[in-house]
């Protein structure tokens, strides 16, 4: 058998195979740049390893015998099983330190023990090529379960270039008795050794190239995801934009009762005056002074309706959200406004805490009104049957946070309602939708802050405190 | 808080009030100045109030008016007392009649006013021309009723001044009895009977039995 191939040196074939788990390791390392995870890391160190084991075998007989087979044996080991550990971190279930350890020093006290104690070479090479083989198995079927998990085919092929070199070991395990019962350097036997050191040259090309792929495969996944993701998250900013704008509207419908009352008075105080002054005109009764300040009465409350309706076109904007720097106590005096006609009828009295300098926030002035609206209702609602009616509205202002607080002298919170407050469609409203809250909370929360409601627990007090939470901006208007 | 406005001096306040007098209530002061200046020019004695409480504290320390007639012109929709409350709390005092005013068209809260004895609902922003039409009609209902107390006092006077004996005899007269059934009934001279219904119907200022039989019947009335 062995003179059967003259021509090929196993010896060289083997250090060449050596050579190339340097070569391919290394270039691994260097093109996997943006992905040097430890896993990479391991793989590569481990394959270098076992280019230095692999070296180390084909001098085995021209070194000394501490270094091959022994050392050879150990390193090869030690490089198969980093590599293992690294497929085992892809899947979740790496091994622990002591396991690889143990598996080490159980190998290699069987292995000496053969070696020095019994001499017994053949089954030393045999167990040699059995240790070698279990592993290399371990590590095809590992491989294997990646590109099922991952639908990789590129794990599959690692695992199918690592099951040859295991058929390979296995084969070497049974020739080795057979072609060189009594050399104690088995390398030398011919073709198992020769099939063996193919293997392991496909191997190195194709397990690195593979991984290689693995590893880009896998990112390019994450970019994709991460697009999708955005393009997720941009979505679900677009409704709930839409969600706050449909919220307005109906918001606004429920509020043009009172708004259109509102509306009535001056052009109410137009109409008579304007038919007054023609009367007075006509009969003689007016001079140029009195019509002067009928005409007068006429311009202010046409002045006047026009605000209200301002009022109502600034908060019924479209759903586009803007981005602006925005002064909070000119939002609660807007919120304020629109709610001064049910105030007034609900005989609610409003205090309110005067500030001296602007308290700025970064957000959609618009989306800020409504939440103060619908906190400013909830109140007066709340108060609607109680003997004393009072609102206080306080601010805060701390670095980082601006803080808009309303306290009512209603009766507070049912411990059934504290629980299920900001649930979707819980209301204490008789036909109430119950979404106010929530679509509040969440356009607080869009902005970076927070919508809180609970009981005054403070003082011995009364009723509820809503508290406004926003991050504020830094810039000073102008 | 009550603010009234006074817009003409006293001496004219006399013939405004014998025009017709008009309590304005009205939460919105510019609208309240509005319809007092209106009304002014045309002549009636204008009160402004801009809340119902502020009315009705005026009337209980019975403010002295000047005779004629005269209604309330008040708006619904009003913190604490509202339109439709006055109204409630002005009925058992069955005062001048009312003419309430809204700006927005609620129509449970016309029907409230109407069933609770409105004499009109007004809807923001009205015509002048409605509003006097309105006033004029109030007022005369005012002028009627007050007509009527009138008389009824002067009859109820008159009714005093009759004898118990007169009284008898006309009770029957007014029942449909003859004389001589009445001599009968209650134990008197024809003569008498006679002489009781004469005096009687002159002092109730009868013209005869027609007459008699209406003025019992104001009478009971009441």
């Amino acid at each position: 058998m062995a003179g059967f191939m003259p021509a090929i040196d196993v010896p060289t074939a083997v250090l060449h195979s050596a050579l190339l788990y340097f070569i391919m390791p290394a270039v691994t390392w260097l093109v996997l740049v943006e992905q040097r995870t430890s896993q990479v890391r391991l793989w590569c160190l481990g394959g270098i390893l076992i280019g230095l084991g692999v070296l180390l075998y084909g001098l085995h007989g021209k070194v000394p015998d501490w270094l091959a087979p022994s050392a050879a044996f150990a390193i090869t080991i030690v490089g198969t099983l980093l590599r293992i550990q690294s497929l085992r971190m892809d899947l979740g279930i790496q091994w622990q330190r002591r396991t690889p350890l143990l598996i080490m020093l159980s190998v290699m006290i069987v292995f000496e023990l053969l070696n020095r104690y019994f001499e017994a070479y053949v089954l030393r090479a045999q167990f040699g090529a059995l240790a070698h083989a279990v592993l290399i198995f371990h590590l095809a079927d590992l491989a294997r379960r990646i590109g099922h998990n991952e639908l990789s085919s590129s794990a599959r092929w690692i695992a199918w270039t690592y099951a040859l070199v295991g058929i390979a070991q296995i084969g070497r395990l049974v020739a080795i008795p057979f072609v060189s019962p009594n050399n104690p350097i088995p390398i030398q036997g011919g073709i198992s050794t020769l099939v063996l050191t193919s293997t392991l040259i496909l191997s190195a090309v194709v397990s690195h190239l593979a991984f290689i792929g693995l590893q880009l495969d896998r990112s390019r996944q994450r970019e994709l995801k991460m697009v999708e993701q955005r393009g997720r998250e941009e979505e679900k900013r677009k409704l709930a934009d839409q969600i706050a704008h449909l919220d307005r509207q109906r918001g606004l419908g429920e509020l043009s009762a009172s708004l259109g009352h509102e509306l009535n008075q001056p052009l109410a105080t137009i109409l008579t005056s304007v038919q007054t002054a023609k009367r007075g005109v006509e009969t003689g009764y007016f001079q140029a002074p009195q019509l002067i300040e009928l005409l007068e009465k006429v311009a202010q409350n046409t002045r006047r309706a026009s605000q209200i309706i301002d009022r109502i076109r600034g908060y019924i904007r479209p759903s586009v959200a803007k981005a602006e720097v925005v002064d909070l106590n000119a939002v609660v005096s807007e919120a304020l406004d629109l709610i001064a006609d049910e105030s007034r009828r609900h005989n609610v009295r409003i205090v309110r805490e005067m500030l001296d300098s602007q308290i700025l926030v970064r957000g959609d002035p618009v989306q800020f009104t409504q939440i103060l609206l619908n906190m400013l209702r909830n109140a007066v609602e709340a108060l609607s049957m109680s003997p004393l009616r009072e609102l206080h509205i306080e601010f805060e202002q701390d670095g980082d946070w601006a803080t808009a607080r309303l306290r009512d002298t209603g009766p507070g919170l049912s411990p059934d309602a504290i629980e299920k407050i900001g649930s979707p469609f819980f209301s204490t409203k008789s036909g109430g939708l119950g979404m106010g809250i929530v679509i509040s909370r969440s356009i607080a929360e869009h902005h970076g802050g927070s919508l809180t409601i609970l009981n005054n627990l403070s003082n011995g007090g009364v009723g509820v405190v809503a508290e406004l939470k926003l991050p504020t901006a830094r810039v000073h208007l102008p | 808080m009550a603010r009234r406005i006074v817009t003409v001096s006293d001496a004219g306040l006399a013939a405004r009030c014998a025009r017709g007098r008009i309590v304005i209530i009205d939460d919105d002061a510019e609208f309240l100045g509005a319809l007092a200046g209106l009304l002014t020019m045309e002549g009636y004695a204008a009160e402004t109030y801009l809340s119902a409480s502020a009315y009705l504290q005026v009337l209980t320390f019975n403010q002295p008016s000047f005779a004629g007639p005269w209604c309330i012109l008040c708006d619904v929709r009003m913190p604490e007392v509202d339109g439709l409350e006055l109204q409630q709390q002005l009925a058992e005092l069955s005062l001048a009649p009312m003419i309430l005013m809204s700006g927005a068209s609620g129509i449970t809260e016309a029907v409230r006013a109407f069933r609770g004895g409105a004499t009109d609902f007004l809807v923001k922003p009205f015509e002048v021309d409605a509003l006097l039409a309105a006033i004029e009609k109030a007022l005369t209902e005012s002028s009627e009723a007050q007509r009527k107390i009138a008389l009824h006092r002067e009859v109820g006077a008159k009714f005093s001044s009759l004898t118990s004996r007169e009284r008898e005899v006309l009770q029957c007269v007014g029942n449909g009895h003859t004389n001589i059934d009445i001599a009968t009934a209650l134990g008197i001279s024809l003569r008498s009977v006679k002489r009781h219904r004469q005096s009687g119907l002159e002092k109730l200022g009868a013209a005869g039995t027609a007459d008699l039989v209406r003025i019992l019947a104001l009478l009971e009335e009441q």
